[in-house]
């Protein structure tokens, strides 16, 4: 019974990817686990990734400096401006380095949850994102929560969208742990502040149908978002593509006519897609491309390129139809 | 960089324009004739019904295309013309050189390419399309054809031998092509809004330009391109599959940021076989 000594979770080298979520206490012991999980990797030829806020990418990278550029670090901020950017970046981390050398890509990082509230949900929903869209890959993710600091809120998702808990001494499976359709199909969209609409939108176009009513959706678009944004931000014209490949997708893929709304507040917009078909069921759409590197002729999808140009995409039925809603925060 | 889709125009030269299944309220077309007007040349308008030309003419008069349509009409400088005078059998230089000798600074026709086409067999019509190009190169004449999508993809071979553009109101797609003979590079120039309502013409006209590429690389310059959908990138992509299959290279330069945003955020810089250039042509 030798092998039984490998059924200890912490010595199990998961086949495909893993995703653990591990709460620390303090600075010190972020440091000590994060070197302790990667260079059991890089030991074994792996390649590492640290996207960590403050000073810790810097002091993990310092007690890992002998493993020269195998191990990366990167900034907070150029991975996560949105979640199917981030999923994107790891995606391409990921193959790439398996192109090079590597068996297997380690990441330790944290969740960059915003300030603001409302767009918590949004994140939590990129937690478990993860969880399909590494699936295919051996990535073996660690993200870090600060036990003391994270809100109640933060650490409930935390505990809702990873399969297992670390601690600085085991690892262990997560009853907790919901799968990612389960867990997008339920809940708090995070739209409620702005679908709360009570204030009627800035912008309706209804009876929606052909190609010609796309390039007039989109320049009224334009310019009713053009009044609320800081001339040169990119923010706007992103927003309109979003929203475009999203119509496009409506007008080809569900049953129009289909009417486009706009409401926007100080902080943020919000454009509803609604058409009359029966929509699809399907919460993970458009958040990955699988492959795209490997099969070139695999073709891009617009949604992945609309989740990609906007903070967050959820989908409702009303009594009209099928909702595609968008937000953006406007800066 | 954004272009002004509604004043949209087709270039100078010989182009053809696809547009629905009213013309005479095309943007491109309005706009073609407007520069025309403005730069003293002469525009012929033939196949138009009275009531068509009345509507271009109303659309031509607005104040924001700086037209003195009631000078230009009382001159002679704009007209209805019927499909005889500009398609005869022979001659159609005379046409050209008597609007010259009226001291006009240059000559501008445009005729529905679908009735021309009905009214000869395809070896004529290629030899008049011949005869057109020819005479644009000789003369200070711009010919715009019109022309309805299911035509232009009927016909796309021709269309592409002769016109150095094809235009709609939402997008410019010319050609230009460089060395005559195999190898030659070919570029293609796009412009305006590239979306669901073009793509399948963006992907015809790419494809016929890849496999004219050959072994040279195919450039696309994209510096005039306002809008990039998805289904535009896919176009472009499923085009140019067997070219860069085969080890061809696809060049794209000139994007803009927003242009170059989505072809990175998609990955198609990293796709073997295109290469994106950034800044500055």
């Amino acid at each position: 019974m030798i092998g039984s000594a490998a059924t200890s979770v912490r010595a199990v080298r998961p086949a495909g990817s893993a995703h653990d979520a591990f709460f620390y206490d303090d600075e010190a012991e972020l440091v000590s686990v994060a070197a302790a999980f990667l260079s059991e990797g890089l030991d074994h030829g792996d390649r590492a990734l640290v996207v960590c806020g403050g000073e810790r990418n810097r002091l993990i990278v310092e007690a890992l400096a002998a493993y020269g550029s195998r191990l990366s670090a990167i900034g907070q901020r150029d991975v996560y401006p949105r979640a199917a950017r981030a999923i994107a970046f790891y995606r391409r981390f990921t193959e790439r380095g398996l192109e090079v050398d590597a068996p297997r890509i380690r990441i330790f990082g944290e969740v960059p949850f915003p300030e603001d509230r409302r767009r918590w949900p949004e994140w939590g929903r990129f937690e478990s994102v993860c969880n399909a869209a590494f699936a295919d890959l051996p990535l073996w993710s660690v993200c870090a929560y600060a036990a003391g600091s994270t809100p109640p809120d933060v650490a409930q998702m935390a505990r809702l969208t990873h399969p297992t808990l670390r601690t600085a001494r085991d690892r262990s499976a997560n009853d907790a742990y919901v799968d990612p359709v389960a867990y997008l199909s339920g809940g708090d969209d995070g739209l409620e502040a702005l679908r709360a609409t009570t204030a009627p939108a800035v912008l309706t176009m209804s009876s929606l149908q052909s190609g010609e009513d796309l390039q007039r959706a989109r320049h009224r678009l334009r310019s009713a978002l053009g009044s609320a944004l800081f001339l040169g931000s990119g923010v706007g014209d992103d927003f309109v593509t979003a929203a475009t490949e999203v119509l496009i997708n409506a007008l080809t893929h569900g049953r129009p006519p289909v009417t486009v709304r706009l409401w926007l507040d100080a902080q943020r917009a919000l454009c509803a897609v609604t058409d009359r078909g029966a929509g699809f069921d399907d919460p993970l759409v458009g958040y990955w491309q699988a492959g795209f590197r490997a099969v070139p002729t695999l073709p891009p999808s617009g949604l992945w390129l609309a989740r990609q140009l906007c903070d967050d995409i959820t989908f409702q039925r009303t009594v009209e139809g099928f909702s595609v809603r968008l937000h953006t925060t406007l800066r | 960089m954004p272009v002004d889709v509604g004043l949209l125009e087709a270039p100078a030269g010989h182009a053809l324009l696809v547009c629905g299944s009213e013309p005479q309220s095309s943007a491109t077309l309005t706009a073609w004739v407007a520069t025309g007007l403005r730069g003293g040349e002469k525009v012929l308008c033939a196949g138009m019904t009275p009531y068509e030309f009345a509507s271009l003419l109303d659309r031509v008069g607005e104040p924001r295309h700086g037209v003195a349509l009631a000078d230009a009409l009382s001159a002679g400088q704009l007209r209805l013309a019927p499909a005889e005078e500009l398609f005869p059998t022979d001659d159609h230089e005379s046409v050209v050189v008597a609007a010259l000798g009226e001291g006009w600074a240059g000559v501008r026709v445009t005729g529905p390419a679908g009735q021309a086409l009905a009214r000869m067999s395809p070896v004529e019509y290629d030899s008049l399309e011949g005869t057109i190009d020819a005479l644009c190169s000789r003369y200070p004449l711009s010919a715009l054809c019109r022309c309805d999508s299911q035509f232009v993809r009927m016909n796309l071979a021709l269309a592409l031998a002769h016109h150095s553009a094809v235009a709609e109101d939402t997008a410019v797609l010319s050609v230009r092509r460089g060395r005559s003979g195999p190898g030659a590079e070919v570029e293609l120039n796009l412009a305006g809004e590239l979306d669901a309502s073009n793509a399948d013409l963006l992907r015809e006209l790419v494809a016929q330009a890849a496999a004219r590429s050959g072994p040279a690389p195919l450039t696309l310059d994209l510096e005039a391109v306002a809008f990039l959908s998805v289904g535009s990138v896919r176009a472009l992509l499923a085009a140019t599959d067997e070219l860069r299959g085969g080890g061809g290279l696809v060049r794209v330069r000139g994007a803009g940021p927003h242009v170059l945003r989505v072809l990175q955020l998609l990955g198609v810089e990293q796709l073997p076989g295109f290469k994106v250039e950034e800044g500055e042509p």
